[in-house]
């Protein structure tokens, strides 16, 4: 291909959708990415998950890992979650995108489909006055909501009693998965008596999830509530931005890049030039284009700006929801049965208002337990092994774990800037973080979580511990590129989504927002990248 | 508060998992679905036998040299 009209570096959730966008207006298209993958989910078979068990001689490979990598390391909290099939979203991460911090441990994506390919498939839509915090204009951005439902693929209940809070706006695609039994139960209790939440601000129902209920005309089939969906993923019935790059790479006016790292880019001329290193033959590439958008993830989007603009040292905000698990023993099902059938990812959802105002503060996921194995219960139990075990089993299809996400803003005591590695010319530089939230923000967390825990205990779903990941820990990172920049006036955002300082650069991910809210950013990003890729395509 | 040091090694819960994926054995990782009464008193046996087992584990940890993991 010649020089393309624009380059997308990164291959996560922005980034696929931002390739897609700007292919359909008609432009062509070079992603530079990492884009390391694995093909661990391959040997996953497509049966339900107790046949698998009962039946393949291979299960240990992807359950666990050959080298135990599915069993977390003492003291591993960030990327715990990631079963072996998946940990290649991380793989080699520490060499490639080197960090510094005592305080924020985030998960720094070099898989293809960038944390997207983590991503709990749960979707958000964010109400008006959240989209203005964040520097957007609502009538802008909510109509690409529209879009990026239909691209991905989007199952949610019409009547579901979230819809006020957490979706708008976006006719429904297609019937809402069936939730499980556990979830059913919780769900019913509530029905039964609305106030108890209610009277909590809290809301609770079916949430919209980018796993597909119907098959869709193209590759990718409809879940088959095999609750496998942690390791393999054989009908590509969650959306992963994987599967749509491997869409795109058929069509000739895109180009992936792989296996390449982009380093710093340089904008002069009217064109926007990209220094990567090839991971293959470790030599160093330089690529064009008379655009250039920045999809590599708020954290890595920053540390490629202020590199390229030479902003060593200079500060930059970090958003990060701050995030607490919350186990729960559901009294409705202890004891009892529970259905083979269901899907492995959040099944229920809900909101939690800001005590004594009408803004969320909260918003949680619910999920059950069974497909990540009885083991990780037991390492976490002060009991002999075999004891522990046997409470796993009394408990197994009761439990049901609740992560609450808590919205972030910018303060002082959270920034990331850039340093340079030292050695190579070419080298990435170490990005350096800081997070700590101020005390009046631990202590309304601490209030809400114990809100929180109550409307839990209204429901029977008995708390039986509480658990912060570390700060790093949602996995959800924004505002690292903001509008508005308290520590440094060169660094920011312009209006238009370009970089200040580089004209011809434009910010496809999280980076530019002022303020992120307690919902699951992702939807959010795939109408925002496709936003992005109408101005782009408009400016050009 | 934390009772770390009850919790399983690192060894034993690299065995356990092993067991856990072994397709012969699924059986002994199954749910106990016989009801609430009769997962309320696996429970409380559970409390009565944890304390003689963890003081066993505990007295069997102490005499155990960190550096060869073999009994003094």
């Amino acid at each position: 291909m010649s020089v393309p009209d624009v380059l997308v570096i990164g291959s996560g959730i922005s980034g696929a959708m931002m390739a897609r966008g700007l292919l359909d207006s008609g432009a062509t298209v070079a992603m530079i990415d990492p884009g390391a993958d694995s093909n661990l989910r391959d040997r996953v078979p497509d049966v339900p998950f107790e046949v698998l068990r009962r039946t393949d001689p291979h299960q240990r490979s992807y359950l666990i890992g050959d080298n135990f990598e599915g069993i977390p390391a003492p003291g591993v909290k960030v990327g715990a979650q990631l079963t072996p099939p998946r940990q290649f979203i991380q793989k080699g991460a520490d060499e490639l995108l080197p960090s510094e911090s005592k305080t924020f441990f985030p998960l720094l994506p070099v898989g293809i489909g960038g944390l997207g390919a983590g991503w709990g498939a749960a979707c958000f839509t964010f109400e008006d006055e959240e989209l203005r915090r964040m520097g957007l204009d609502p009538d802008e951005l909510v109509p690409f909501y529209q879009r990026a439902a239909k691209l991905a693929g989007i199952s949610a209940d019409p009547e579901s009693e979230i819809n006020a809070r957490l979706w708008r706006d976006v006719p429904c695609h297609q019937p809402p998965l069936d939730i499980d039994d556990n979830a059913q139960r919780i769900l019913n209790r509530h029905r039964n008596n609305p106030a108890a939440l209610g009277d909590r601000g809290m809301t609770l129902g079916r949430i919209p999830m980018a796993i597909l209920s119907r098959d869709l005309p193209d590759q990718r089939r409809a879940n088959p509530y095999f609750d496998t969906d942690f390791y393999g993923d054989v009908r590509k019935s969650i959306y992963r931005p994987a599967y749509m790059i491997q869409e795109l790479r058929k069509r000739p006016e895109f180009t992936y890049l792989g296996r390449r790292l982009a380093i710093r880019f340089d904008d002069c001329g009217g064109e926007v030039t990209v220094t990567a290193r090839n991971l293959e033959s470790n030599a160093i590439e330089r690529h064009s284009a008379r655009r250039m958008v920045l999809c590599a993830g708020a954290l890595n989007s920053a540390r490629l700006a202020l590199h390229s603009l030479g902003l060593k040292g200079v500060k930059t905000p970090i958003l990060c929801n701050p995030y607490t698990y919350m186990p729960t023993v559901n009294l409705s099902m202890l004891g009892r049965d529970a259905r083979d059938r269901r899907y492995s990812m959040a099944q229920l959802g809900g909101s939690l208002e800001t005590a004594g105002a009408k803004d969320i503060y909260g918003c949680f996921q619910m999920y059950s337990y069974r497909s990540l194995l009885l083991f990780k219960l037991v390492k976490e139990m002060p009991l002999p092994p075999s004891l522990g075990l046997t409470v796993a089993r009394v408990l197994q299809n009761s439990i049901a774990i609740f992560g609450i996400f808590f919205a972030d803003e910018q303060q002082d005591s959270k920034f990331l800037s850039v340093r340079d590695a030292g050695g190579a010319p070419d080298g990435m530089p170490v990005a350096q973080f800081e997070y700590r939230q101020t005390s009046s923000e631990i202590q309304k967390r601490a209030h809400h979580e114990s809100i929180f825990a109550s409307g839990l205990r209204a429901l029977r779903a008995i708390p039986i511990g509480k658990i912060d990941p570390g700060n790093a820990g949602s996995i959800h990172y924004a505002g690292t590129i903001p509008l508005e920049n308290p520590f440094d006036q060169r660094f920011h955002a312009n209006p238009d989504s370009r970089l200040e300082g580089a004209p011809n650069v434009y910010l496809g991910d999280g980076a530019p927002w002022n303020f992120l809210p307690a919902k699951g950013l992702s939807f959010t990003l795939m109408a925002n990248a496709l936003r992005i890729a109408d101005r782009v395509r408009k400016a050009s | 508060m934390t009772a770390d040091f009850l919790k399983p090694t690192d060894q034993e819960i690299r065995e356990l998992a092993l067991r856990e994926t072994d397709p012969a054995r699924v059986g002994s990782f199954q749910p106990y679905t016989k009801g609430p009464l009769v997962a309320l008193l696996i429970l409380a046996g559970v409390g009565i036998a944890a304390i003689p087992m963890t003081l066993y584990r505990l007295l069997r940890r102490s005499l155990t040299t960190k550096k060869s993991g073999v009994p003094r």
